[in-house]
């Protein structure tokens, strides 16, 4: 089976965020769950001052420290490589969230910080968050993945997109949006990207395009430091939209 | 069995003719009333809002709930160590408040699990996922684990010497078991924090001997403020003054010293430091909850039982157990929005995460407390709490 | 509508994609046949089907093909199509967020009638649902009442972003047949007229440009929000991931007066002073004549070679043979002599060496082109600007050149069956022969060169000059909220009977005596063709994804609907017409001539695909001469007068630096402008007018979120209206630290913005990045209706930039304000 994992050309990511709509959409996602969200930074001052980004997805660590904390096994590694959650499972402890060092966890059972609340807007039926006309299609929806929309009181995450890639046929390498055999395979955040930013493919086959970009193109990992050894790489190229740090705040403010 | 017999069996363990004290109706009236509004208000919003109703979210996932649950748990390890101090080690001086200590150690576990129940998204499905997941890399499974097992063990024990087994092998075995037990536990949950390499402001392997140390204190706190002026009964015990005029407090005092020893050791190591997320250090100063800890927490109480001749007294005693629970209380609420305050990865425009308790979260303390000192009031009325093992031979 | 079901289908959402995926999701493939693969898809029972609709995104102008998924009657997700030579399978951040437009829990649910005749902000229309035949008869009542008068002229339709010949495209006909000179007002005076005009008077065509982005190798951009909100957003964010990885890598210079993502991710971000632009342009200009780095095969050169452009020395005309230029050197004596970078450099703030580095790139460096938008253009000097920008693509030869600029071609759409003109009656004749002119002036002594002015109506209705309007309907514009001192409409709309057709009660929506309520743009059949993209023809369809889920009905058909029911010809005319879907057909029958290069030849294809397209486009510039595709290559050789036919539509037939056409309004250019008459025609520096009396100017940019408005009441929008000064639920002024340290202002803190019109309260971000002499808040906030979530969500600059607008193109001033910013007395 393949081990899916992502690589992010950041020469090529405008921060647009389209990912992040596309991922809303797809997986019917409260406003500001952003489980593929773009973190933007200001650094410096004018006239050499700038502006940088990073495009940020759960990062399916190999040894995912969130899943290690799970009390209960509701956080676990899937055989593709997804980290993903059961709601089935999932008891609401949200120590998981405490342990991502990507900050890439969710809870939808806080204040919603876009009001109106749109969980009134469209309340749910049954034990839900709520219950939007453009839902995910039930028949997709699936609970012990961690996908569609989730029970009450759960923790929520990225799942790659797990409901389209676990379709892919068995032995795929790559999965391609520009290619229609395996475009509907493909993670929403994938498929969308205008600037072809994102690449997803099977990082144990050595012949995959996304081990060829990570050999070529200088891939690095995120926080490598924590041992977590995330599944999604980035390319940091030479855009110059790229940020200094992680800092929140500009020291000149 | 009959019902008739129901209640003479439970007769031989609750002496219903005692005439309850007035404060001991008091503390029952009082923890009745505001442990009813409490509860009430917090039931009434999480079954309108949920969890929406806390201030807490995606960025700062532990607040206020788990704070108030972390100073019940530590404190029910402190007093069950105080309860160990006798049987396992034979400090014999502490007999006349083992049971009240087993007790109150018993209460603190049921309160704090009562505030967990009501900050978990899924408090039943816990009840049987977690035991059964074997999930065993996962420091809270441990703590579920261990605090189960010490609330069985509590109860075991309050069971034999309410029923005047004091010094029977199973008994002595029951009381060791417990004991390592109520290391482990509050160890255990000093890892699910300290483990955290993630979160900087929390990652230290001295979490465990934090919690446990200033559990204990709290635990030793607890004792000076429910027998300093609430009633206890008379004992036998020909030491029980040196106990409470002497030991008590003097322990309390070196406690404190080996808190601020050890608080001194965070809070410069945290603001010498500038790795990522260390700067919490730097902006709990501006924390009011920091500076009850330190003032009402740790200056104050320190200064009160620093002399000899007014730590013996009830009043100063008690003062100063209430300032250092207070105190305490808050720290553990600092310690939650230290570790969190800093974001992991949210970008320049997230800043800093904001947090301040909403009133539902403000209202587990009522809610807690309420519960806590009714149960006390209860126990002390109704469970011979001053019970030692010489009553008994 | 709706007759036939088009929409290609296949059970299971992706379960069975093995078996139908070439038919069904990917079913514009043609040919592709995939081989089935033995999946347990095949065992699962089966699951409700999802169809996909071809449709076209309306969330701003690129015209995206769009897949649309509906499982069950509802629309889940939305996908660009992958044979869509816009989208290319691609999506912006709008895109994918169509499905929350059409589920808008504030839409109309049909036609309103206003019960309370007071209007104003804080006046509840009190609307109550009325059916269509009341809607539609009343308004035609009204309409026939003022044909009887003799006062047809003072019915409006101002219209924005409606497209294609069966929509916003009926209105000219409308206006025709009823006897109006207002049926078909636009809004281009506050979008991007500057540019089109600036375009024109050099090269000819009134239009936006068509690019060949991904073969040029630099890409000087003054203020485009190329990433951001230049249009095609989407195929903009393809191109760039193209062109900055290609070899060689596009090197690109932003020219910007703020830090965007575009200047961020380019290689130089020069931010200019607001407005001086053009200065900064006509010093590249400088360089790149005195350094002899000019294209020679399109310009010419020196008669002997030696170059002549000696910094501060006129140039005898006679020593310089120019090929597709006019006037080079009389703009070099005239104004570019002087334009030293050492003198851009004190207007623009920008040092004159980095002025020189981007002019020997962008000289050096082959493709290059210059692009440019509404940065330089909204201002008082908005022509001389695009003039100034424009004319650097004649100098690097890029028009028409591969890398380089082009004209947008048409659509060979069948003609309409109904011959228009034996339909207009007496009543419209005698109104076409009164000659009045419309009522936003255009075309008058006061704006000859305009072709809009819909920021001046409120304005001229209450002089009544030329004349009070009566009836105005409104098209998908919202000028009440989104022109310059916006709430001047507020009062001119009091006596004036108005008609919305917008599906969300918006501020028009809440001055209006009835609403007749539009489809959104995923319940309707349309035809859109294209914006300037890349020269070769393409138009698209839009078939609905799901039955309208209210009461409402296509504008196409409201407007044909009214036209039945006037009285005499005009209604025999339309009830000919029938419906939008008779139109469409109609359109469609050019097709069966011209298939397009994906297979469409009809009216079922057409909707089939969603799109229809011929690539190449025609002609080509190569090394200074001109070719035209011969079937196999570019090979067949264009004469002079082809050229002025198809490609320089100027006098000249070429591409003209010193502007015949501009010439010829001379006379008002300098009454408007003070620019010496002899002057006009050239591309040159013209001090821009700031407005106000502050001393921070303010910018009002659109954010990639936002930047047509269309997502104002989506909460998945607003939660991430960054970046830059969009923060998350809210806006930020951006502002330099610098200039709120000396008003005591803090991070975070709340500020009053304040010109002659009022002021604004909004939260500050400090932004060292930014320039301390500008103060920008991104436009899109301050709705005081459109839905539950865009109400009162900050505050909208649009009340306090005035109306100031450039007097030859029309197009407003409104990056020209000068206001004061202090902070409030209440931080809460």
């Amino acid at each position: 089976m393949a081990r899916w994992g992502m690589v992010i050309d950041l020469e090529k990511c405008t921060g647009c965020q389209a990912c992040t709509t596309a991922c809303l959409m797809e997986n019917s996602r409260l406003p500001g769950e952003m489980w593929q969200d773009v973190l933007f930074y200001s650094e410096g001052e004018y006239p050499s001052g700038k502006l940088s980004w990073l495009p940020r997805p759960c990062m399916h660590c190999e040894n995912p420290s969130c899943v290690a904390v799970c009390p209960t096994g509701a956080a676990y590694k899937a055989e593709n490589g997804a980290v993903l959650i059961d709601w089935e499972k999932c008891i609401g402890c949200k120590y998981c969230m405490i342990a991502c060092p990507y900050g890439v966890r969710f809870y939808a059972e806080e204040k919603q910080k876009t009001q109106p609340d749109i969980r009134n807007v469209f309340p749910p039926s049954g034990d839900k968050v709520w219950d939007p006309p453009y839902k995910m299609p039930e028949h997709v929806q699936d609970p012990k993945h961690g996908v569609g929309i989730q029970p009450k009181n759960v923790v929520s995450k990225c799942t790659f997109c797990y409901h389209r890639i676990s379709k892919a046929p068995e032995g795929t390498t790559d999965l391609d949006p520009n290619d229609p055999a395996t475009r509907d395979f493909t993670p929403a955040c994938v498929v969308t990207c205008a600037p072809t930013a994102r690449f997803f493919g099977d990082l144990d086959n050595p012949e995959s395009n996304v081990r060829k970009l990570i050999a070529e193109k200088r891939g690095t990992r995120l926080l490598d430091q924590t041992g977590n050894r995330p599944q999604v790489y980035y390319l940091a190229g030479e855009s110059p939209a790229i940020p200094e740090t992680r800092s929140v705040r500009n020291p000149k403010t | 069995m009959t019902t008739a017999t129901y209640s003479d069996a439970l007769a031989r363990y609750v002496d219903f003719n005692k005439k309850p004290e007035q404060m001991d109706i008091a503390l029952m009236a009082g923890g009745a009333l505001s442990g009813a509004i409490g509860l009430a208000f917090v039931f009434y919003m999480l079954i309108t809002e949920g969890h929406s109703a806390f201030n807490t979210s995606s960025d700062m996932a532990w607040g206020a709930p788990i704070a108030f649950y972390l100073f019940f748990l530590l404190t029910s390890s402190g007093l069950s160590i105080i309860a160990s101090l006798d049987s396992v080690f034979g400090l014999r001086v502490f007999y006349p408040i083992a049971k009240r200590a087993v007790f109150l150690s018993i209460i603190c576990l049921i309160a704090g699990f009562s505030i967990l129940a009501l900050e978990i998204g899924r408090p039943f499905r816990m009840l049987w996922a977690l035991p059964f997941s074997l999930q065993i890399r996962s420091p809270m499974w441990w703590m579920g684990v261990l605090y189960s097992t010490d609330l069985m063990l509590l109860f075991v024990k309050f069971y034999l010497i309410h029923t005047g087994d004091w010094h029977s092998r199973f008994s002595h075995l029951i009381a060791r078991i417990s004991f390592v037990v109520c290391i482990l536990a509050p160890g255990t949950l000093g890892l699910v924090f300290g483990m955290m390499a993630m979160r900087p402001a929390w990652h230290s392997n001295v979490m465990p001997m934090y919690f446990i140390l200033t559990g204990f204190t709290t635990a030793v706190s607890f004792m000076l403020f429910f027998t300093s002026l609430l009633p206890r009964d008379k004992t036998s015990a020909p030491n029980v003054d040196e106990l409470y005029h002497e030991i008590l407090p003097r322990l309390f005092f070196v406690l404190l010293l080996a808190v601020i020893a050890i608080r001194f050791g965070q809070i410069v190591t945290g603001l010498w430091s500038n790795f990522e997320g260390l700067e919490a250090n730097w902006l709990q100063l501006q924390s009011p909850f920091f500076w009850i800890e330190i003032v009402a927490g740790l200056a104050l109480p320190t200064a009160m039982m620093a002399f000899d001749s007014v730590r013996r007294r009830p009043l100063v005693q008690f003062v100063a157990a209430s300032l250092f629970n207070t105190g305490i209380f808050f720290s553990r609420l600092e310690l939650l929005i230290m570790g969190q305050k800093v974001p992991l990865f949210k970008g320049y425009w997230a800043g800093y995460v904001e947090y301040w308790p909403s009133l539902t979260e403000w209202m587990l303390i009522p809610a807690g407390c309420g519960v806590f000192l009714f149960l006390y009031g209860a126990g002390n009325w109704l469970l011979r709490l001053s019970d030692t093992e010489r009553n008994n031979h | 509508m709706g007759k036939i079901d088009l929409t290609t289908s296949r059970r299971g959402f992706l379960q069975a994609t093995a078996v139908t995926g070439a038919a069904g999701v990917v079913g514009s493939v043609v040919g592709e046949v995939l081989q089935p693969t033995p999946s347990e898809a095949l065992a699962q029972a089966p699951r409700p089907e999802t169809k996909i609709t071809k449709n076209v995104c309306h969330q701003c102008p690129a015209r995206c093909g769009i897949d649309v998924y509906t499982t069950n009657g509802k629309v889940h997700a939305i996908y660009g199509t992958l044979d869509h030579p816009i989208s290319n399978g691609k999506l912006c951040p709008k895109g994918h967020l169509g499905a929350y437009i059409l589920y808008d829990p504030d839409r109309f649910t049909g036609p309103m009638k206003r019960t309370n005749p007071k209007k104003g902000r804080n006046e509840d229309p009190r609307f109550v649902r009325i059916t269509w035949d009341e809607a539609l008869n009343t308004i035609a009542a009204r309409l026939n009442g003022l044909r009887d008068k003799g006062e047809s002229h003072r019915f409006a339709l101002l219209t924005g972003r409606g497209w294609g010949a069966s929509d916003a495209g009926l209105t000219d006909n409308f206006g025709k047949l009823y006897g109006t000179p207002n049926a078909s007002l636009g809004h281009s005076s506050m979008c991007s007229d500057a540019s089109k005009r600036a375009k024109q008077l050099m090269d000819g065509n009134y239009s936006y440009n068509a690019y060949d982005y991904r073969n040029t190798n630099y890409l000087l951009n003054f203020g485009a929000a190329y990433l951001e909100a230049f249009r095609p957003y989407n195929n903009n964010l393809q191109t760039w991931g193209h062109i900055r990885t290609k070899s060689p890598k596009t090197k690109v210079t932003v020219v910007d007066i703020r830090v965007t993502t575009t200047g961020a991710a380019a290689d130089h971000l020069l931010l200019v002073k607001p407005g001086t632009d053009g200065a900064l342009a006509l010093a590249i200009a400088h360089v790149i004549l005195t350094e002899g780095l000019w294209d020679k095969k399109f310009v010419g050169d020196f008669n002997d070679g030696n170059n002549r452009f000696i910094s501060g020395f006129s140039v005898d005309q006679s020593t310089f043979t120019e090929r597709w230029t006019k006037g080079l050197v009389e703009w070099w004596n005239a104004e570019v002599k002087d334009r030293t970078p050492e003198w851009a450099s004190k207007v623009t703030t920008i040092p004159a060496k980095d002025i020189v580095k981007v002019a020997h790139e962008f000289g050096t460096t082959r493709p290059a082109m210059a692009i440019f938008e509404r940065g330089p253009t909204t201002h008082t000097n908005a022509v001389y600007n695009g003039l100034s920008i424009h004319a650097l693509n004649a100098l690097v030869g890029s028009m028409y050149a591969v890398g380089g600029l082009m004209s947008q071609m048409g659509v060979p759409y069948g003609a309409l069956p109904w011959k228009v003109d034996e339909y207009v009656d007496d009543i419209a004749k005698a109104a076409a022969a009164k000659k009045l002119p419309r009522i936003d002036r255009v075309k008058t002594a006061e704006g000859p060169l305009w072709s809009n002015m819909i920021q001046g109506i409120p304005d001229f209705h209450m002089e009544g000059k030329p004349y009070k309007l009566d009836t105005l309907m409104f098209y998908l514009t919202n000028p009440i909220f989104s022109t310059p001192d916006c709430t001047r409409w507020e009062k001119a709309l009091q006596d004036i009977f108005v008609i919305d057709t917008s599906p969300f009660p918006g501020e028009t929506a809440m001055f209006a005596d009835i609403v007749v309520p539009d489809h959104t743009y995923l319940e309707r059949w349309q035809d859109t063709p294209t914006y300037p993209f890349q020269g070769y023809p393409l138009t698209n369809l839009r078939t609905p994804a799901v039955k309208p889920i209210h009461d409402t009905k296509v504008f196409g058909d409201t407007l044909i609907e009214i036209g039945k029911r006037i009285n005499g010809k005009m209604g025999e005319y339309y009830k000919q017409v029938g419906n939008v879907d008779n139109v469409l057909r109609a359109l469609a029958k050019g097709f069966e001539k011209n298939p397009g290069d994906n297979g469409v030849n009809s009216f079922e294809t057409w909707a089939e695909k969603g799109v229809w397209y011929k690539k190449p486009y025609l002609w080509r510039q190569i090394a200074g001469e001109f070719y035209e595709w011969d079937g196999v290559d570019y090979r067949k050789p264009m004469s002079p007068e082809d050229v002025k036919k198809r490609l320089f539509k100027t006098e000249s037939g070429k591409f003209e630096l010193r502007s015949s056409y501009l010439e010829k309004y001379a006379d008002f250019v300098n009454a408007k402008l003070g620019v010496p008459k002899e002057r006009v025609g050239f591309p040159q520096w013209l001090e821009p007018r700031y407005s106000g009396k502050g001393d921070l100017f303010l910018v009002t940019p659109k954010t990639p979120m936002h930047a047509e408005g269309r997502s104002a009441n989506i909460p998945q929008a607003i939660s991430i209206y960054q970046p830059v000064s969009g923060g998350r639920n809210q806006t930020f002024l951006e502002m330099h630290p610098k200039p709120a340290k000396a008003r005591g202002i803090k991070n975070g803190d709340l500020v009053h913005i304040k010109s002659e019109l009022g002021s604004v309260k909004v939260r500050v971000h400090l932004t060292p990045a930014a320039r301390p002499d500008t103060i920008v808040l991104p436009f899109g906030f301050g709705h005081w209706a459109h839905g539950r979530w865009a109400k009162d969500r900050g505050e909208n600059a649009s009340a306090i930039i005035p109306n100031i607008s450039d007097p030859i193109s029309g197009l407003t001033s409104n990056y020209s304000t000068l206001v004061t910013v202090e902070k409030t007395e209440s931080q809460a």
